[in-house]
């Protein structure tokens, strides 16, 4: 008896067992399934929104949304996707030349002033303000920003730039090269994602030139609930076109883009090889002026115009060479038409150096790829105080006399040329 | 090397190696910062190459043309030339030519010149970034 009791004992635990594990594991599977659903229902999402899909340049930009609870926005990436301009660099290491004719044409990342940056030192993490890093960064005039996207980890908010960017030219050149006006000798385009973001981290430096026109310390306010408040002045030379601003928390955490125009009317326009937006009266005055100032000291224009674009308008050193240049050509042509008029032109003299003027005139616009901004300023610095000289030179007393009497002879030649001139189309 | 330029009935030495090696220069610094080369290439003929200033004027401005052509096509060919900035500074330098010499009349070239060495000066100074320029 005790036997069949032990067993029916024994029987009924088997079979609680059994009914306990069958209803138990649906259970458990319901349970299993339910921890991604509840994932999937509460992903980390970050939501970004402007008060306005069109601004202006000037403008103050709202920029609000919301983040998971217990996270912080502490990067804002803006970026003009639209506006696209030309950038050169030349690397002083290998003497390699970059170009990509996709750089966004505006960029800047909003650093929330509060971020501690982490800095992995040997394993160990390291938190150090950002504000600290900036200004160290601020204060080097050849900061380095892969250094600093690094040290003050915006490089997780480096997105835009190497999406638009689809390759990067790059020349390998040398002095000889540079001598025959070539670039160099062609080599592969970077399309390789990890070297185009590097490359054009560089390549947008060389565009933005200060760190401070890249990167801004602002604040980025997120409450408690998620939500998070921004603001932004666009500057009033903005290029027009589709922007987009993405909202990073963290490296994996950020924001779907979010996108608005920048409109530019009259009377500012947008000039796409420069990439700037600027009022058309300024640097027509301005040109008009110079120009006439000039024409007045016997220099022409370009000597003061390119400078004071560079420094008023912040245009590239490359587009202003290059638009100023071509600009002299009718008043030049015009002075040449007049003086062959009358006989006044020695094509021996003129075309005789001439020759190796246009040979410089072959390799100075690839040097103008090649030098940077400061050099660039250097050069015409050293220029202008030639100028300067000379023109002192000209209003010394001794100057003075002998040009007196060189004008008269001119003026002689001038009158018989004129003469001989007339007399040839009577007798003709 | 010297060539032998009439001009007018006279018979001019030019140094042709000198008039070679400075137009090059000043080409290639005029080329590389976007400006003409004029008030060098005047005083390489006149006071470098001693060529007398009526012979200078023209061919001057012949030599710096060739210069001018050469670098503006190249910085087209580059994709350096925005032309509506272009077409803005050309309508200035046009404009300019016909104001220029109506004002030239009331005033004092000297003074002009004196005016210009202190712009200048003040440019360079501001270009080379020389502390306290404001």
């Amino acid at each position: 008896m005790m036997y069949w009791q032990r067993l029916k004992s024994n029987f009924l635990l088997c079979f609680l067992f059994l009914v306990f594990f069958f209803f138990s594991t649906p259970c458990f599977s319901q349970e299993k399934q339910a921890e991604p659903q509840a994932q999937a229902a509460e992903p980390l999402k970050v939501e970004v929104k402007l008060d306005k899909d069109k601004h202006k340049g000037g403008d103050a930009i709202q920029i609000t949304g919301k983040v998971p609870p217990g996270m912080k926005v502490n990067f804002i990436e803006i970026a003009s996707t639209e506006a696209k301009v030309q950038v050169g660099r030349l690397d002083r290491k290998d003497f390699k030349f970059y170009l990509s004719t996709e750089i966004p044409a505006f960029y800047t990342i909003i650093i929330n002033e509060d971020y501690m940056a982490k800095i992995d030192k040997n394993g160990t993490i390291e938190e150090k303000p950002v504000k600290e890093i900036y200004a160290k960064y601020k204060a080097n005039k050849k900061w380095k920003i892969g250094e600093f996207l690094k040290e003050s980890n915006a490089d997780i908010a480096f997105i835009t730039p190497p999406k638009m960017i689809s390759e990067i030219k790059v020349w390998k050149s040398s002095i000889v090269r540079s001598i025959v006006g070539s670039r160099g000798e062609p080599q592969p385009s970077l399309t390789d994602k990890k070297e185009v973001k590097k490359e054009a981290a560089r390549l947008l430096q060389a565009r933005m030139r200060s760190l401070s026109n890249l990167f801004v310390l602002g604040k980025i306010t997120t409450n408690e609930d998620g939500t998070f408040t921004a603001t932004f002045k666009l500057p009033e030379n903005a290029p027009k076109g589709t922007f987009s601003v993405v909202a990073v928390v963290d490296k994996d955490v950020k924001s779907e883009p979010a996108k608005f125009t920048c409109e530019v009317s009259f009377p500012k326009f947008y000039f796409p090889v420069a990439g700037t937006s600027v009022n058309l009266f300024g640097p027509l005055i301005l040109a008009l002026a110079i120009c006439t100032f000039g024409v007045l000291m016997g220099a022409g224009g370009g000597f003061i115009l390119n400078p004071l674009l560079i420094l008023i308008y912040h245009m590239p050193h490359q587009v202003v060479a290059g638009s100023v240049m071509p600009s002299v050509l009718f008043s030049q042509g015009a002075g040449i038409y007049n003086y062959s008029k009358i006989g006044f032109i020695s094509w021996k003299l003129g075309i005789g150096v001439g020759i190796f003027m246009a040979l410089g005139g072959f390799i100075g616009p690839l040097l103008n790829q090649f030098v940077t901004l400061d050099e660039y300023k250097f050069v015409f610095g050293i220029v202008l105080l030639i100028l300067a000289a000379l023109m002192f030179w000209q209003t010394t007393p001794g100057y003075i006399e002998k040009s007196k009497k060189e004008k008269a002879i001119l003026e002689e030649f001038k009158r018989r040329a004129a003469a001989a001139k007339a007399q040839k189309e009577q007798k003709s | 090397m010297k060539m032998t330029i009439e001009f007018w009935g006279e018979k001019f030495e030019a140094n042709m190696v000198i008039g070679a090696i400075g137009g090059f220069l000043i080409a290639v610094a005029s080329s590389l910062g976007g400006f003409g080369g004029g008030p060098f290439v005047v005083p390489l003929m006149t006071v470098i190459m001693r060529l007398p200033i009526y012979v200078v004027i023209g061919s001057s401005l012949l030599a710096i043309f060739f210069n001018t052509l050469m670098a503006s096509s190249r910085y087209y060919f580059f994709g350096q030339t925005d032309v509506p900035l272009f077409i803005i500074m050309a309508i200035g330098a046009v404009t300019a030519g016909f104001i220029s010499p109506r004002i030239a009349k009331r005033l004092s070239p000297i003074w002009v010149k004196r005016v210009a060495v202190v712009g200048c000066t003040y440019l360079a100074l501001k270009l080379l970034g020389v502390p306290f320029i404001p």
